[in-house]
């Protein structure tokens, strides 16, 4: 009787998403690559791998020559024995020594911490305590020359001490954290880590196994062990010199949603006004910051290229540019046949590549052609894509360094962030730091469904309940105020809307409504909405400002704000009137704006 | 509660030990013991029992775990626990 796995090994070796098997499955997948790499292993780099842990490694051991297989390394491996995992390496005349490896995974578990604190340590005490911890690493770190894969020490499964657990000199979750700390940084640079404080999230409530401790010495539960397996080995292959290096995309339904060569540019799911194309735009950034960490990207798209281009060059959501690709292919030539062009440039073996597709066609074409590039489907919902492929690990970095890292946008935008937030010291020079920016958009087809729908399900910053059909907006074009908000953190899409009427007669601009999302509030965008309808008023030579303003009950804030603006009631009881020249003293807002309004209009150049 | 017959519990335990060993050929008898499979020890004792939970949907004591060193102490624990 054959065993109930779907996939077979040989499948499940080329499956980035190994990991994501159940852990019976890959049991048995190690135990049969256990028999085939007997006779079938010539063309496989191998090693020679020395398990020291400080519990029952034998199960997690089991599982290493399958993960190490999964990326290009043919595994012999030999455990230490229990309880002597450090020892070994102290006395040169051990087996371990005698075993000669290639790399060493070394992994300690919080019981082997030898200076935990007291609860009423203070930190002078617990610098004392970790800097004694640190001396048994110093001198195994000395003996091991060769390179070395070492857990961070994991958390416990209990706090004693509750919040102050971790936060608090004394806590044992502090103290942990603290060695982790002092281990990385005082390392040798053979020496890479795996997080296990990060690995415990990932796996969620089975990382602990109490039970399984007490009759097996292993802490973590075995549904544990293939995250665990996995983290291992990128690392020890990123150690090793066999990380994938480069990512080839498709663009429909990957890098946005839709299809470019029907919909058109403004037909395609990417931008904050959805949540698909929210979940594209995340997933971009997650690649770009790939990119900016030196994974080369490569576009391989069935499209037409100038179509194909065209996102890149003029959609405004976009986050990924032409110039972060190395290779931009679309055509309509087989993807197999393009990866290898692709790959023969780039000057780059096919097991240097991950290969990202939506179409189970084209993946399973490639996975065929091409058994040594990582073939990775997407499926589901977008939102997923980029922990999809995260936790792949394809990618895996031992530290990092000047040559994995350049140092190109995103670090440096993100170190910018963070010191503007650090010196900001109030209100103001926060916002100012953040580099607001108002773009203001015309009336378009790509804009045209979000301005009328931000009038109708905006509830807070609303004047009154009016309402726009897409083809009143159009009509009104001329009238139309919408603007998008950026800031060096993120694009929030059109937030703020207004619908105006010059009535030249009475002397007066009138705002027939006037909306604003809550993603912007208190980002001081609507003191900036007030200078434009000035602005305005004043061009078209009418003195005053009217709105209707009427309180539905949740658009109080509004109200308030119709004082400040200096808007007095009119004749009827939801009339409000404003003299924009008499207001003095509306905050500073620091909003650079971008465009004017009104602007050339596709629709009012057509009606006049 | 004993609505399953020890043959039934015999014949998904057997599936279970030829899932852990891999190995399609392993018949379990009520007499089997850790001597007549080559590869079970304690390690694999552990991976027989997770897998014993897993399919019979059970829990069971670290107490009992050591008990059950040969297959009839575990039909007969399997029967206690109302498999």
């Amino acid at each position: 009787m054959e065993a109930t796995s779907t996939i077979s090994l040989e499948d499940a070796l080329r499956d980035p998403l190994l990991v994501k098997q159940p852990v019976e499955t890959l049991q048995r997948f190690a135990k049969r690559l256990t028999k085939l790499q007997a006779k079938d292993s010539e063309n496989v780099r191998a090693a020679k791998i020395g398990i020291q842990g400080g519990f029952t490694v034998d199960f997690l051991s089991e599982l290493m020559p399958l993960f190490l297989r999964h990326r290009g390394l043919h595994a012999t491996i030999r455990n230490a024995p229990y309880g002597a995992f450090q020892t070994e390496i102290l006395d040169a005349s051990s087996a371990f020594w005698e075993f000669n490896a290639d790399l060493v995974f070394l992994l300690p578990t919080s019981r082997d911490l030898q200076h935990l604190p007291q609860p009423t340590s203070d930190e002078k005490t617990i610098d004392a305590l970790v800097k004694a911890e640190l001396r048994i690493w110093h001198l195994l770190w000395e003996r091991l020359e060769m390179p070395v894969v070492q857990f961070t020490i994991a958390p416990g499964s209990t706090r004693s001490l509750g919040e102050a657990d971790g936060l608090y000199p004394g806590g044992e979750l502090h103290y942990i954290r603290e060695v982790n700390r002092r281990l990385v940084r005082e390392a040798p640079s053979h020496v890479s880590f795996v997080d296990t404080e990060r690995l415990a999230i990932q796996v969620g409530p089975g990382w602990h196994d109490e039970r399984l401790y007490r009759l097996a010495k292993q802490p973590f539960s075995m549904e544990a062990l293939p995250t665990i397996a996995n983290a291992l080995a990128a690392t020890a292959a990123a150690a090793l010199g066999l990380s994938r290096k480069a990512l080839i995309l498709d663009l429909d339904n990957t890098l946005w949603g839709g299809e470019i060569g029907d919909s058109g540019l403004d037909g395609i799911a990417l931008g904050p006004e959805t949540a698909e194309g929210e979940s594209f735009v995340a997933f971009q950034k997650y690649l770009k910051a790939l990119s900016c960490r030196g994974i080369v990207l490569c576009v391989c798209s069935k499209n037409n290229e100038r179509i194909a281009r065209e996102p890149f060059e003029n959609h405004g959501a976009m986050i990924l540019r032409l110039e972060d690709f190395a290779e931009f292919c679309a055509n309509f030539d087989d993807k197999a046949s393009n990866i290898r062009a692709i790959a023969k440039k780039l000057n780059l073996g096919l097991d240097a590549f991950v290969f990202l597709d939506d179409s189970p066609v084209e993946c399973a074409l490639v996975r065929e052609n091409l058994p040594h590039v990582w073939t990775l489907q997407l499926a589901g919902d977008p939102s997923g894509f980029a922990s999809l492929l995260d936790c792949a690990m394809a990618f895996p970095t031992r530290h990092l360094s000047a040559e994995d890292v350049n140092r190109t946008e995103s670090y440096r935008k993100l170190g910018e962030v963070n010191s503007g937030m650090q010196q900001a010291t109030d209100i103001d020079s926060f916002l100012q730091g953040l580099s607001p920016t108002a773009v203001i958009e015309s009336v378009r087809e790509d804009t045209i469904e979000r301005i009328s729908q931000l009038i109708g399900k905006t509830n807070q910053f609303k004047l009154n309940p009016t309402t726009y059909s897409t083809a009143e907006i159009r009509d009104l074009a001329d009238h139309v105020l919408a603007i998008r908000f950026k800031d060096r953190l993120q694009d929030y899409g059109i937030v703020a809307v207004a619908v105006t009427d010059p009535e030249a007669a009475e002397g007066v601009l009138t705002i027939r409504n006037w909306v604003m999302s809550c993603r912007v509030f208190s980002r001081r965008l609507e003191f900036l909405t007030f200078e434009l309808f000035s602005e305005r008023a004043c061009a078209l030579n009418l003195p005053r400002l009217r709105l209707e303003y009427r309180d539905s009950g949740r658009n109080g804030l509004v109200g308030e704000l119709l004082t400040k603006l200096g808007f007095e009631r009119g004749m009827s009881e939801e009339e409000f009137l404003s003299t924009p020249t008499d207001i003095k003293g509306t905050p500073p807002h620091y909003i650079e704006r971008i465009g004017t309004w009104p602007q050339s209009f596709e629709y009012s150049s057509n009606k006049k | 509660m004993n609505g399953t017959s020890m043959d039934q519990i015999l014949e998904r335990l057997t599936n279970v030990f030829q899932d852990v060993f891999d190995d399609g050929s392993i018949v379990l008898t009520e007499n089997s013991t850790a001597d007549d499979i080559e590869e079970w020890d304690s390690l694999n004792q552990i991976k027989i029992i997770l897998a014993c939970e897993k399919e019979f949907d059970i829990k069971l004591n670290a107490r009992d775990i050591n008990t059950l060193e040969n297959v009839g102490a575990m039909l007969e624990h399997l029967r206690k626990l109302g498999v």
